[in-house]
């Protein structure tokens, strides 16, 4: 589900975000294990903006840490989460697994991820839009890590997906 | 590996490209009388005047504020000035005179509900209602509006050196700030009918007129704020007789609108150096439970301030303290609604007097009387001597860990405004990260004095990295107009907060840093700065040529990834033949095999030379590792033409590194390598950005120790945001992602939870 646009941009236009402070960024870290051949990812984002457009989608949140020992609201969270983060390699769509979550007193969560074993591919294509159709100001970056290569790809309003192919194939 | 070399002369590298080193001239405008080369107010500086006389009222059933104004502008330019511009910054919620809707960007797949659509079509106006501009005489005046900003048309020309005195009548409605947003507005208490207005940018209000733009003309468009020219002000605002009220400047009719007895706490609260309550949380909760019918008028007197800002409600708590500065008393105070609380009473008024402090000892000295924090859900939100702040419990009094230290973080912050640019007073219209960077910096020092390990947001070098890193396309050099800036957040607040400490840290040192910065802090405040002004002033209080920083720390969006790219080790050459035939030959030992020749040390029984002794001649069996008479004499012969500085450097066993750095990310940064030797000692060594100027990309560095080194880190303090750590060490180390760290540490229950179980354990 999309979100909420028009009153975040009257209050973008308007005020000074407390705890995120113009924050607006979320930045996602997936690794390629060939040990397990599954993609491992955390998904870092500003805890307020995240709990300000759920609430504002309908959903009523706490703070995030409220939830550190309840399952099924951290599964509830981490499916709104992965409706904005998919990752294809080749042709295969990588099913992901949570495996849990962190907040920390810097106001950043993390969420993490585990993939299916998936076959590698070094052609990927990848979905970032979380919280981008809730304010045209979010812009979330990709970093994906293959051994010792590194690519980072960046998510906007008018580019949520981005496809790019590594050059290191194999261990 | 090892290498064994005898000493020669290094032909220096070439590679002429200095255009990172190049210093900023053509960046920067040219210095002049206004402002100088070396970043300080020029011979000829001036800047303008503006003093107000103001009475508000304020309409709580209908929520409109009405005032009439009375400003008297001084023109000190050298210019004649035809006309004057004001500021009417609630236009932007206006119906008729806002661009603000027009440019957003939209697509209908924005819509996803009826409640959507039903906001595309919420109007509200909020602009100004201009009643009335009148002379002194009391003669109309002319007048025009352009969206957020209005001209006035002068009867004849304001001549240098004198002033103008003009009445302003207007009213406006305000907004609801938690429906509609807004740096000031009002929050609406249902279940009480009660509400809590912070009022700010309420009155129409003169812009800067200066030496670099003339009269300030960008129209307020939401993102970029402002900035006012000085003035005194004397503001009274009639409000419910029930009503708190806290502002710029000092109270001048407490015996008016205060009680005996609130007096006394008031009174009691300038010596005290904890809060003290001025209105009781129960005196609060009594208040709101009805609403007076009559009004006060409360009187308050600003002197040089840029700006005001007022709080009022009869939900008011209302604390306060002293807070020394230099000898001089601050009176630092906080308003809150009991939703506040505990939160508020606990933590704000003593956060306003620690950052009161602690600015105070980096910059200047705060100079005004008093210093506010008032409680407002969601926002932070900073005017001269107050501020209105988030951080609100839950409804049941608890709160978490990320709620306080949000608060924390807000308080010190907006109160940090103060000095960024209340005082120091940047355009923020232009240049955002002017007074959100350089504050968010000095938030980051004042933070770090509350609480050991307070887990600052913005600050350290390595917490920008994963904005930095990768794609440029969509982010903004942090010389970038406020409205037009990509990630604004990381960009105005973040990268430059990250590039102060950087500066402090590693490149200038914290003795030369504090020295520069608190030089442009005294050199500008009261008046106008830019960024030119504070690059030239930090050069030219420390003596160290910054331009290749700032060129790429704020003109360019490159970033650091700086690689280890290699290592060699080698040892000098002494000369002696039984030590270095001795070398030679284990080295020719060590060396890698080939697997044919391993193979037939088994699989060929006997060569035919074992077999035969007369195949192997002279060549075959001399011993080429074997030290002879001749290799001694050389060595003997050798050793007279040594001094005994020579034989003490040859004797010394040296181990020579060469390493190899490259430059990935673009953006130039010193060198910080922590040496490791097969001791488990270490040293580190720290070179500056300077040794990339001759080549920008490709760097090596010969270092040379006594004692054989086990491993190499470039970066081991995280101090210069380098984005890619599994470059920097040598021998090379995986550098685990957050989601290896996150499953080797990986548990259940949060800290409160385990102190729970170890709670309950000794229970048993």
């Amino acid at each position: 589900m999309k979100l909420i646009t028009l009153l975040s941009f009257l209050v973008l236009l308007g005020t000074k975000n407390l705890q995120a402070h113009e924050y607006h960024f979320a930045f996602a870290e997936a690794e390629y294990n060939w040990q397990t051949n599954t993609i491992q990812v955390t998904i870092s984002v500003s805890s307020h903006d995240f709990e300000h457009t759920l609430s504002e989608q309908g959903m009523t949140v706490n703070h995030l840490e409220s939830y550190s020992n309840d399952k099924m609201m951290q599964l509830s969270l981490s499916d709104e989460v992965l409706k904005h983060f998919k990752i294809d390699m080749g042709n295969e769509h990588c099913l992901f697994a949570f495996q849990g979550f962190e907040v920390l007193n810097t106001g950043m969560t993390h969420f993490y991820y585990e993939s299916q074993p998936i076959q590698f591919h070094p052609e990927i294509k990848a979905v970032f839009d979380i919280m981008i159709d809730h304010n045209h100001e979010q812009q979330n970056k990709l970093t994906f890590i293959n051994l010792k290569e590194k690519v980072t790809v960046a998510f906007l309003f008018n580019q949520k997906q981005q496809e790019f192919k590594l050059e290191t194939t194999k261990p | 590996m090892k290498y064994f070399i005898i000493p020669i002369l290094l032909l220096p590298l070439f590679g002429f490209s200095q255009s990172k080193f190049a210093q900023l001239g053509e960046q920067l405008p040219t210095p002049n009388e206004y402002r100088n080369a070396a970043g300080a107010p020029g011979h000829n500086y001036y800047q303008q005047k503006a003093d107000y006389k103001i009475d508000l009222r304020l309409d709580d059933d209908k929520q409109q504020i009405h005032g009439v104004e009375t400003i008297t502008y001084t023109n000190n330019s050298p210019d004649k000035l035809t006309y004057l511009w004001l500021q009417l910054d609630q236009n932007m919620r206006s119906l008729e005179n806002s661009d603000s809707r027009l440019i957003n960007v939209e697509k209908m797949e924005d819509f996803h509900n009826i409640g959507d659509v039903k906001r595309l079509f919420f109007d509200f106006d909020g602009g100004f209602k201009i009643e009335e501009i009148t002379s002194s005489s009391g003669q109309k005046m002319t007048y025009s509006i352009n969206n957020t900003m209005m001209r006035i048309e002068l009867d004849k020309p304001l001549a240098p050196n004198t002033s103008v005195s003009f009445k302003v009548k207007w009213w406006y409605n305000i907004n609801d700030r938690m429906k509609i947003g807004g740096r000031s507005g009002y929050e609406y208490f249902e279940q009480e009918g009660n509400y809590l207005y912070t009022i700010a940018q309420f009155f129409p209000r003169m812009c800067v007129y200066n030496d670099v733009e003339g009269w300030q003309n960008k129209q307020f468009l939401g993102a970029g704020e402002f900035a006012l020219p000085f003035g005194d002000y004397e503001v009274n605002i009639t409000v419910p007789a029930d009503h708190i009220v806290g502002a710029t400047g000092e109270l001048q009719n407490e015996s008016t609108v205060l009680s005996a007895e609130q007096r006394n706490r008031l009174k009691k609260a300038r010596t005290a150096d904890a809060p003290v309550l001025i209105v009781t949380q129960e005196e609060a909760e009594k208040a709101e439970k009805s609403k007076a019918t009559g009004t006060k008028t409360w009187k308050f007197k600003a002197t040089n301030v840029r700006d005001f800002a007022f709080a009022t409600s009869r939900k008011f708590i209302w604390d306060a303290q002293n807070q020394a500065v230099n000898g001089k008393n601050v009176l630092c105070m906080s308003y809150y609604p009991k939703e506040g609380n505990p939160l508020w009473e606990r933590y704000s008024t003593k956060l306003v007097a620690h950052t009161i402090k602690t600015y105070s000892k980096y910059t200047i000295d705060y100079p005004y009387p008093v210093a506010i924090s008032v409680h407002s859900k969601w926002i932070g939100m900073e005017y001269p001597m107050i501020c209105f702040n988030g951080g609100r419990p839950e409804p049941d009094g608890t709160y978490s860990e990320q709620e306080k230290y949000g608060m924390w973080g807000v308080i010190i912050h907006e109160v940090g405004h103060n000095f960024f640019p209340m005082i120091i007073n940047s355009d923020e219209r232009q240049w955002t990260w002017m007074d959100e960077g350089l504050n968010t910096f000095v938030q980051y020092l004042t933070e770090q004095e509350w609480e050991r390990g307070y887990p600052s947001r913005r600050g350290p070098a390595y917490l920008i990295a994963d904005y930095m890193r990768g794609d440029k396309s969509h982010i903004s050099p942090i010389m970038t107009n406020s409205e037009s800036i990509w990630q604004f957040g990381n960009n105005a607040y973040g990268k430059p907060a990250t590039a102060l400490n950087i500066l402090r840290e590693t490149i200038m040192g914290r003795e030369l840093f504090d020295y520069a910065f608190k030089t442009y802090c005294e050199r500008w405040a009261f008046k106008h700065p830019t960024p030119a002004d504070l690059f030239r002033t930090m050069e030219d209080a420390s003596a160290v040529d910054l331009d290749w920083f700032w060129r790429g720390w704020f003109y360019t969006t490159e970033h650091c990834d700086i690689s280890l790219e290699s290592v060699k080790h080698f040892q000098l050459n002494t000369g002696n033949p039984e030590k270095e035939k001795a070398n030679a030959r284990k080295a020719n030992d060590e060396r890698d095999q080939f697997i044919g020749d391993i193979r037939n040390k088994e699989s060929i029984k006997e060569t035919v030379n074992e077999r035969d002794a007369d195949i192997d001649d002279f060549y075959a069996k001399h011993d080429k590792f074997e030290v002879d008479a001749l290799d001694q004499k050389e060595y003997a012969d050798f050793q007279k033409k040594l001094s005994k500085e020579d034989q003490a450097l040859l004797d010394a066993n040296y181990h020579f590194y060469e390493v190899n750095f490259k430059n990935i990310g673009g953006l130039l940064m010193p060198l910080i390598i922590r040496v490791k030797f097969i001791d488990d000692s270490e040293e580190i060594i720290r070179i500056p950005a300077e040794i990339w100027r001759k080549d920008e990309v490709n760097v090596s560095k010969v270092f040379h120790f006594t004692k054989e080194v086990s491993s190499m880190r470039l970066d081991p303090y995280l101090e210069t945001a380098d984005t890619d750590l599994g470059n920097n060490s040598w021998p090379s180390v995986d550098v685990p992602t957050r989601f290896e760290l996150f499953k080797e540490q990986k548990t259940n229950e949060n800290p409160m939870q385990r102190q729970k179980r170890v709670e309950e354990l000794n229970k048993q």
